[in-house]
């Protein structure tokens, strides 16, 4: 009978580095705190192995990367990888390396993955700090005229926030446009003084930047910049928080254009009270172009079927395009039914600088 | 940080003497709650600053709530001297070697933080809204209460945060921040040049 082939030996201290160091060039807090755990599979005590498939994910797949080798060169410097051992060896909740954390969370705000740079800074207690350099200096940028730099500061600074009252535990604030894009929308715009998209731009830009950036000591920063780099400014921004823009202005465009001939129908539907509509003798609306109507809200929103309420149209276009929520509104076609129309000012220099006038 | 090294000292809210009397709480609590609405009322940004007057409010309204009723402001004052004695306590044992005592006591610190904030920035800050004379004095009713539960629960994360800030660092070694490298790395990030 033979004899099973033998296993070669690991060597567990260059497999611990390769992690760490993998987690600290991707920016991955969660790894890397995973390989401190009680549970880590590289601690004596743990009966996890880390030369187990299962741990594959923990392993670059290639290490000739700069951001890798940097990283790797941290984890190796002889008092961090002392101290990380120490750690590993030590009963109890272990401390993390300052260097290695901090490394961490430049790289994850390098790579836009900024619920992990706030983790990590929040951890070091530097969140804070940290987020009103950015601010700062994006600041300086926008006054200098360079937008796309203020734009990035700002994203990144908003990428930063944490969420104290989220429960049980503070955690990174995240993107909830969905949440809160029905709001904007909460009365039903029977005048043009009513309808948000149709306000002049230094209103629409206010409440853009309200929205886009819904903490005060954000949007009230900007509060002293110029008219025209306010317009720059949140144009900008909202193409930033949306790679997917250019699509979506060109949707724009054909519901606008679809919607434009239905504008009478609309003006008529508007002028009467909800309730009036369902008595009166002529109804203002031909049933039959009922259906072609239901597509614009649905063309918007990408929503799968055209029989949602307007709400859902506004929460699904806002999570896809969180700006889009700002140049539509809702429209009446009967007592109990309402759509999503979009609704810009001709002469809206915002609107323009988002392709959005046909 | 303010000067109660974040454990909110009622007295201070109400302005009250070393050894006041139940009439200096009833007295100091309405001529504040007066004060507050009528600035309320004359801020042309109340709206805005809503989170923050609706927080002075609540703090007035548990302030008179606690300290008004002479055993449940001895019990807070107790428990507020425990916590702190508990904090002393931890930071004295940090740095001397024994890494599970350190880590033990700083367990029950944190414990009895979690559930001092929790008792007095919040449940009793909410009970307080629904006493009659509180009522009476601030106007608060259930549109304040449904707000209060979100800036409250906010309020009472950031107070654990401000202590922790200046308390010994126990998840991570205590880090030598080099501002200026801080300040570049902004930069650099601000140029938006990813590196492989």
């Amino acid at each position: 009978m033979s004899n099973p082939p033998e296993t070669p030996a690991q060597d567990y201290e260059a497999l611990l580095d390769e992690c760490l160091a993998y987690a600290v060039a991707e920016g991955d807090i969660v790894n890397f705190r995973l390989l401190f755990m009680p549970a880590s599979p590289f601690r004596k005590d743990s009966p996890e192995d880390a030369s187990t498939p299962k741990y594959d994910y923990l392993f670059p797949e290639t290490t000739d990367t700069p951001r890798y080798r940097e990283a790797l060169s941290l984890i190796q410097q002889e008092d961090i990888s002392r101290f990380i051992r120490e750690q590993l060896d030590r009963k109890g909740p272990p401390k993390l390396p300052w260097q290695a954390v901090l490394a961490l969370g430049d790289n994850a705000a390098r790579l836009g993955k900024y619920t992990a740079a706030a983790q990590a800074y929040e951890l070091l207690r530097v969140r804070r700090r940290i987020q009103d350099i950015v601010l700062d200096k994006a600041d300086e940028r926008l006054n200098r005229g360079e937008i796309a730099a203020a734009v990035r500061g700002y994203t990144i600074a908003l990428g930063l926030q944490y969420d104290y009252a989220a429960f049980p535990e503070p955690l990174p604030a995240v993107p909830d446009y969905q949440e809160r894009a029905p709001a904007l929308h909460s009365v039903y715009p029977a005048s043009t003084e009513q309808t948000l998209s149709l306000q002049e731009d230094a209103v629409l830009c206010k409440a853009a930047l309200n929205y886009l950036l819904p903490y005060a000591e954000f949007s009230g920063r900007l509060e002293q910049a110029a008219p025209e780099t306010r317009i720059q400014f949140t144009a900008a921004l909202i193409r930033g928080l949306d790679h997917d823009w250019a699509a979506f202005a060109e949707v724009f465009r054909k519901a606008a254009q679809l919607t434009a001939n239905y504008q009478p129908v609309f003006d008529k539907l508007n002028a009467f009270r909800p309730d009036i509509i369902e008595v009166l003798a002529e109804p203002p609306l031909d049933p039959a172009i009922l259906p072609e109507l239901r597509t614009i809200p649905q063309m918007l929103s990408r929503a799968s079927a055209a029989n949602h309420e307007w709400w859902h149209y506004i929460k699904t276009m806002a999570y896809h395009h969180p700006g889009a929520a700002l140049f539509v509104s809702r429209q009446r076609l009967s007592a109990t039914e309402e759509i999503v129309v979009p609704r810009i000012r001709p002469d809206s220099a915002l609107a323009k600088a988002l392709e959005l006038a046909g | 940080m303010t000067g109660d090294m974040g454990y909110t000292d009622y007295r201070e809210v109400l302005a009250l003497p070393e050894n006041y009397k139940p009439a200096d709480v009833i007295r100091n609590y309405k001529k504040r709650m007066k004060q507050l609405l009528i600035e309320i009322s004359e801020n042309r940004q109340a709206d805005d600053r809503r989170d923050h007057y609706l927080l002075l409010m609540a703090q007035l309204n548990a302030a008179f709530y606690i300290l008004r009723d002479r055993q449940r402001g001895e019990t807070y004052l107790l428990e507020r001297n425990e916590v702190m004695r508990m904090e002393e306590e931890w930071r004295t044992a940090t740095g001397k070697g024994d890494a599970g005592e350190e880590d033990v006591l700083r367990r029950k610190y944190d414990q009895a933080l979690r559930n001092f904030l929790a008792k007095y920035m919040e449940e009793f800050v909410l009970e307080a809204g629904r006493d009659p004379e509180c009522v009476e004095n601030s106007g608060w009713d259930s549109v304040h209460e449904r707000l209060a539960g979100r800036i409250l629960r906010q309020y009472r994360q950031q107070r654990y945060h401000e202590i922790h800030e200046r308390l010994p660092y126990f998840e991570v070694s205590a880090p030598d921040i080099d501002w200026e490298t801080r300040s570049s790395f902004v930069e650099e990030l601000l140029e938006g040049s990813i590196p492989e």
